[in-house]
C-alpha cells in the first residue's frame, strides 16, 4: 500500500541542516496496524505527517498505491489525502465552533460528497459509534474520551483505506484510552490500515508490526 | 497615588515594550484627531467665535420680505419707519460701494461703505485711534469726514496715528480722517472706509418708498427677546403695509441674529465636514480598540496571574484605561502637529472659498479641544474592553473570553465599514454635484479674457459723455495690444459677486399685469458678446452706431424674449424700463438682438431674464473691462496698466482676474467642500480597509489550529481563502447595509450642499459599494492568503 524510499527531511539551521528524519525505508500493507514508537523529538509526528501528505517538503520517494506522490504538487496530495486517509489527532482537533454533526460533516464536504449521501454516511457513524444522542452537542459539552471518539468517527466517517493516529489517547484516562484502542482493533479487523504514534506500549500491543525511531533514524 | 503612578509606569513601559502596537495606534488615532483639530479650528473661526462687537447677541440684520418670504433689503423711509417699532436700543444702514484712494503712492480702488453716524456705536467698536462719527456728522453737508480700516492704515500709512486729523484724496476730492477702526473690524466685509450716510431730499421722497437699497442692522433692547423683537418688527410692518399700499402691499419685515445671517452660506458646509471628521474619528477609534481588543486577548494570562495575586476588577479596569489614556495622549500631541499642519494648509487653500479662514491659526482653544478628544477617545478605548470583560470572570475559559471578544472585534469592523460607507456616500454625491456643475454651460466662454474694474471719480468726470468717451478710447487702445483680440466693458459682470441691477419694465403694446416684468440690466459698450462670447442668437449686437443721440435699443435673453414674447419673435418690439441706472425716466427701447442665456449669480441658480443696453444711452462711471486675448492674459497686466496711465494717472486699477478665476471662484466654496469631503472618505476607507484588515489577520491567528484540522481533513488552499473570505464579506455586507440605512437618516444635512443629485442617488450607492468591495476584498485577501500558506503539520502538532 505505501513505499518509503529514502524519505529525509530537514530545516536548515544557519550554514548546516538539522536532521529531523534521515534515510527512512517503509513499507506498510494493507491492512497493517503499524505502531510507531520512540522519544519526543525522534520524529515520529513528523514521519506521520508525510504519511498524511500534511507535509511537503522533504526528499525521497514515496508510493500510495500506484501514485508516486514525491512527483505530485500540493493540489495533488491534497486529493490522495482526501480519497484514502483519516487523521486522529492527540489533541481531538475538533472545531469548538461545530455539533458534533457538523464536525463529522466537515471532511465530506471537502470531498464534494452531495448533500443526501453526506447525511447518510455521518447518521451511519454516529450509529456505528453509538453517539447520535450528542449529534447536536458542541465539542466543549463533550468530554475527552467522547470527543475523541468523535474525533475517531470524523476520521473514518469517508471511509478511508488508511488512518494515522498521533497519540490518539494521550489526553485520556486509561478506561478510555482501552475504549479508543478497541476501536481502532475493529477498525483494522474490518480491513482498515492503522498507523499509530505512541509512547504506550500498552497501546503498542494493539499493533501488529512496530517501528522505533531515534533522532530521525530508523531502527 | 503611588498605585496609579505605578499604573502609569507599567503602561508606558508596555506602549514601548510593543513598538509597532504602539506607532500603529497613535498614527490612526492622530490622523483622527489633527483631521477634527484642524477642522473645529475652521468652525470655530466662522462658526462659533464671537462677533468682535459688544453683546453681539443682541446685534440683528433687517430686511423687507417678500410675499414668499425671501428676503430683500430696505428703502430709507421704511428703514426708519421700522426703526420706531419700539424694540431696538439702536439701528442703522449702511450702502456699500469703491472709492480711488490717491495722492501718496499707487491709486488704489477701496471698498467702502457709507454709514449711518451710529454705525460704530450699535455694534458697540471703538476706534484704535481717533473717533468715529458723531450725531452732526450725519447731517447733510456736514463735511466730509472718514474712518479707515486698520490694514488700510498699516498698509498705505505704516500704521502713522497722525493719520487721523490729517486729510485723504478720495475719488478726487479731500476728506478728513478722524479714526482707525480696530484690528479686526471688517464690517461689512471687505470695506476699508466708512463715511457717514446721509439721506437726501429724493431718498427720502415718499415716491421712493419702494427703492429697497439699504442694508440695515440693529440693537435689540435689553430685556426683549428675539421672537419678541421679531414680532414687533412684523407688526410694523403690517402697519406700513395699510398705511402705503401701493408700494408696501405684499412687503413684510423681518430679522436675523447677525451672527447666523453673516455665516447663513459656511454653515451648511462647515458643519458637514465638522460631522465627517467626527466619523472618521470614530472609525480611528474603532480601528485602535480593535487593536487594544487583539492586545488584551493575548494578555489573559497576564490578568489571571495579577487577579491570582490580589487585583480587583476596578484595579484591573483601571490598569486598561491609564494604558489607553497614555495611547490617546500620545496620539493627541501627534494629532495636533497633523492639526497645526493641517490648519494651515485649510488657512492657504481654504480662504479663497471662505475669507475668513484666511486668519486660521491653532490657539489655546484648538489646543484644549483636541485635548478633549484625545482623553475621550481614551476613555473610550480603554473602557469597551473593560465593559466587554464585565460579565467575565477571571477565571471563565480563555475561549469563552476570545469568542466574546471576537464578536465584539467583528462588530466594530461592521461599524467601520458603515461609518466608511457614510463617508464615501457623501462625498460621491458632492462630487456628482460638483461635475453636474461643471458641465453646466456658464454662457460664454471663460478662456483667455482678463478682466478688471475702472472707476471714474464723479468729481472729474461729472459729464456723463465723459464716461462713454474714456471707456470707448480705452477699448480702442486695448484693441491694437498684439495679442488682444477684442476689449469692451460692463457693468454686471457675471459669477464675479459684483454689484449688480435689476429692473422692472413694460412690455410696450401688452396690457400692464399685476406681476410687472422684472430682468437683470446690464449696460455694455460694443463688443462686449464678442469678448465673452456670448452667442448672439437672432438680430445684432451693439456697434459704435447705438450712441445717444440714435434710438434707445436693447438686447434681451433668450429667457427674457421666452418669458415676455411667448411664441413670437422678440426682435423688433419695444419695451420701457422703469429704473433708470442714471436717468429715473426711459423712453421706449427697440430689441434688436436676442442672446443666449448666461448664469449671472452662481452656476447652480438658472438664468433669469436679462436685458443688454449700450454704454452710451446708459453711461455708468463704473464698470468692468473685459479683455480677450489670444495668449496669456498675466502678460497684459503691465500693457493696460500703462495704458490706462496714459489717460489718466490717477485711475487705479482694481479687481484684475482672469474670467477662469471668477468662474473657478464661483465654484470655490463647493471645490472645497467636496475635496475635504473626499479627502475624509478617502482616509476613512483606508482606516476602515486597515480595521477589517486587521480583524481578519487576527482571525487567522486564532485560527491557525482551525485551519490547520480542517487542512488535514482535506480542506483545499482555495477552501482555506474562501474560509477567511466569507467572514470579511459578512462584515463587509453587514457594515455597508447598515451604512446606507445609517446615510439615509443623515442625507437631510447634506442636502444643501447638493445639485441636481438626489440624496439617495442610486448610482451614488452603487458605486460606493463598488468601491467598499474592492477595499474589503483586498483588506481580506492578505488575511487569507497568508491562512492558505499556512503549514497544517505546524498549526496541530503542538497544544
Amino acid at each position: 500500500m505505501i513505499k518509503l524510499n529514502e524519505i529525509e527531511k530537514f530545516y536548515p539551521s544557519g550554514a548546516c541542516r538539522t536532521y529531523v528524519l534521515r534515510r527512512i525505508n517503509l513499507e506498510i500493507h494493507e491492512g497493517d496496524f503499524l505502531t510507531i514508537m520512540g522519544p519526543s523529538g525522534a520524529g515520529k509526528s513528523t514521519l506521520l505527517g508525510i504519511l498524511g501528505m500534511l507535509d511537503a517538503s522533504w526528499n525521497g520517494e514515496y508510493f500510495l498505491y500506484e501514485e508516486s506522490v514525491h512527483k505530485l504538487n500540493q493540489k495533488a496530495r491534497s486529493e490522495l489525502n482526501k480519497r484514502y486517509i483519516g487523521f486522529v489527532f492527540q489533541s481531538y482537533h475538533l472545531l469548538d465552533s461545530l455539533t458534533v454533526y457538523e464536525n463529522l460533516e466537515l471532511p465530506l464536504t471537502y470531498r464534494n460528497v452531495k448533500k443526501q449521501e453526506r447525511e447518510s454516511l455521518v447518521a451511519d457513524a454516529l450509529d456505528r459509534f453509538r453517539i447520535v444522542g450528542k449529534k447536536d452537542l458542541f465539542p466543549n459539552q463533550l468530554s475527552g474520551g467522547q470527543q475523541q471518539l468523535v474525533a475517531v468517527a470524523r476520521a473514518v466517517v469517508g471511509n478511508p483505506k488508511l488512518i494515522l493516529a498521533d497519540e490518539p489517547t494521550g489526553n485520556l484516562h486509561s478506561a478510555q484510552a482501552v475504549e479508543i484502542m478497541e476501536l481502532f482493533k475493529k477498525l483494522n479487523h474490518e480491513g482498515t490500515t492503522i498507523v499509530q504514534v505512541t509512547h504506550s506500549e500498552k497501546n503498542a500491543e494493539y499493533g501488529s508490526r512496530i517501528i522505533n525511531l531515534l533522532d530521525g533514524w530508523m531502527m | 497615588m503611588s498605585s496609579l503612578l505605578q499604573d502609569l509606569r507599567y503602561a508606558i513601559r508596555l506602549l514601548i515594550r510593543n513598538p509597532l502596537f504602539t506607532i500603529v495606534s497613535v498614527l490612526t488615532l492622530a490622523l483622527g484627531i489633527g483631521a477634527n483639530s484642524a477642522i473645529f479650528s475652521a468652525v470655530y473661526e466662522v462658526l462659533f467665535k464671537p462677533l468682535p462687537y459688544k453683546n453681539p447677541d443682541s446685534l440683528v440684520v433687517l430686511f423687507n420680505t417678500r410675499e414668499d418670504g425671501s428676503l430683500m433689503t430696505m428703502s430709507p423711509l421704511d428703514f426708519q419707519d421700522i426703526s420706531s417699532s419700539g424694540v431696538f436700543e439702536q439701528t442703522a444702514a449702511m450702502d456699500t460701494f469703491t472709492l480711488d484712494l490717491t495722492g501718496k503712492g499707487e491709486p488704489e480702488r477701496i471698498s467702502a461703505a457709507a454709514v449711518s453716524w451710529n454705525f460704530f456705536r450699535v455694534l458697540g467698536v471703538q476706534t484704535t485711534v481717533g473717533r468715529s462719527f458723531n450725531k452732526d456728522e450725519g447731517a447733510l453737508n456736514a463735511g466730509d469726514v472718514v474712518v479707515l480700516g486698520y490694514g488700510l492704515w498699516q498698509r498705505r500709512f505704516a500704521g502713522d496715528p497722525a493719520v487721523a486729523g490729517s486729510t485723504v484724496l478720495l475719488d478726487g476730492k479731500k476728506r478728513q480722517v478722524i479714526g482707525i477702526a480696530p484690528r479686526e473690524f471688517t464690517y461689512p466685509a471687505g470695506v476699508e472706509i466708512w463715511k457717514p450716510l446721509v439721506f437726501s431730499a429724493d431718498e427720502l421722497d415718499p415716491s421712493q418708498r419702494g427703492a429697497r437699497w439699504l442694508r440695515t442692522i440693529g440693537r435689540v433692547s435689553p430685556g426683549i427677546s428675539m421672537d419678541q423683537a421679531l414680532e414687533r418688527v412684523s407688526v410694523r410692518a403690517k402697519e406700513l403695509q395699510r398705511l402705503y399700499p401701493e408700494p408696501n402691499s405684499k412687503v413684510g419685515a423681518t430679522l436675523q441674529p447677525l451672527h447666523s445671517f453673516l455665516v447663513r452660506k459656511t454653515r451648511p458646509a462647515l458643519l458637514v465636514l465638522w460631522g465627517a471628521v467626527g466619523f472618521v474619528l470614530l472609525i480611528s477609534c474603532v480601528n485602535v480598540t480593535n487593536l487594544v481588543l487583539s492586545q488584551a486577548a493575548g494578555r489573559s494570562n497576564e490578568i489571571a496571574i495579577r487577579s491570582a495575586l490580589g487585583a480587583g476588577r476596578l484595579r484591573l479596569m483601571r490598569q486598561f484605561l491609564i494604558e489607553s489614556i497614555v495611547l490617546a495622549s500620545l496620539a493627541g500631541a501627534a494629532g495636533l502637529l497633523i492639526g497645526m499642519w493641517a490648519t494651515d494648509l485649510l488657512s492657504r487653500f481654504g480662504s479663497v472659498a471662505i475669507p475668513s479662514l484666511a486668519d486660521l491659526h491653532l490657539n489655546l482653544r484648538i489646543v484644549a479641544y483636541s485635548a478633549l478628544i484625545s482623553i475621550g477617545c481614551g476613555v473610550v478605548i480603554g473602557s469597551i474592553p473593560v465593559w466587554q470583560d464585565r460579565s467575565i470572570n477571571v477565571t471563565t475559559r480563555a475561549g469563552m473570553r476570545i469568542t466574546s471578544r471576537n464578536r465584539l472585534r467583528k462588530a466594530l469592523a461592521v461599524m467601520e465599514i458603515a461609518l466608511a460607507i457614510i463617508l464615501l456616500t457623501g462625498a460621491v454625491l458632492l462630487i456628482k454635484s460638483f461635475s453636474r456643475l461643471m458641465q453646466i454651460d456658464p454662457g460664454f466662454r471663460s478662456g483667455g479674457v482678463l478682466a478688471f474694474e475702472v472707476s471714474l471719480p464723479d468729481a472729474r468726470y461729472s459729464e456723463l459723455h465723459q464716461s462713454s468717451s474714456f471707456f470707448a478710447e480705452l477699448n480702442n487702445r486695448l484693441r491694437i495690444v498684439p495679442g488682444v483680440k477684442t476689449s469692451a466693458a460692463v457693468f454686471g459682470l457675471p459669477l464675479s459677486r459684483g454689484f449688480a441691477a435689476a429692473t422692472s419694465f413694460n412690455v410696450i403694446g401688452k396690457p400692464e399685469t399685476d406681476n410687472e416684468p422684472v430682468a437683470g440690466l446690464r449696460v455694455i459698450t460694443p463688443h462686449y458678446l464678442e469678448a465673452m462670447r456670448i452667442p448672439l442668437k437672432a438680430g445684432r449686437s451693439f456697434n459704435e452706431r447705438d450712441t445717444n443721440e440714435s434710438g434707445d435699443v436693447v438686447i434681451v435673453s433668450e429667457a427674457a424674449a421666452k418669458t415676455y414674447w411667448p411664441g413670437e419673435n422678440a426682435i423688433g418690439r419695444q419695451l420701457r424700463i422703469h429704473v433708470g441706472l442714471v436717468e429715473r425716466v426711459s423712453k421706449p427701447r427697440t430689441i434688436v438682438g436676442i442672446v443666449k442665456d448666461v448664469r449671472f449669480e452662481g452656476f447652480e441658480i438658472p438664468p433669469q431674464p436679462d436685458l443688454y443696453i449700450p454704454h452710451t444711452q446708459q453711461p455708468l462711471n463704473s464698470m468692468m473691462v473685459v479683455v480677450r486675448t489670444s495668449g496669456n492674459t498675466e502678460s497684459l497686466y503691465p500693457i493696460i496698466r500703462q495704458e490706462l496711465r496714459k489717460m489718466d494717472s490717477d485711475l487705479p486699477l482694481s479687481n484684475v482676474k482672469s474670467m477662469e478665476d471668477i468662474v473657478s471662484g464661483a465654484l470655490s466654496q463647493r471645490k472645497f467642500t467636496m475635496l475635504l469631503l473626499s479627502s475624509f472618505a478617502v482616509l476613512g476607507l483606508f482606516l476602515a480597509g486597515l480595521g477589517t484588515y486587521g480583524v481578519l489577520s487576527f482571525r487567522v491567528v486564532q485560527q491557525k489550529e482551525e485551519i490547520g484540522i480542517r487542512m488535514a481533513l482535506g480542506a483545499q488552499k482555495g477552501d482555506v481563502v474562501k474560509l477567511v473570505l466569507k467572514e470579511g464579506a459578512t462584515i463587509a455586507a453587514t457594515g455597508s447595509i447598515l451604512g446606507i440605512v445609517a446615510f439615509f437618516a443623515v442625507a437631510r444635512f447634506l442636502r444643501s450642499l447638493l445639485y441636481e443629485v438626489s440624496s439617495v442617488d442610486p448610482y451614488a450607492l452603487l458605486t460606493v459599494v463598488t468601491l467598499l468591495s474592492a477595499v474589503a476584498l483586498l483588506a481580506c485577501y492578505l488575511p487569507a492568503y497568508r491562512a492558505s500558506k499556512l503549514d497544517p503539520l505546524s498549526t496541530i502538532r503542538y497544544e
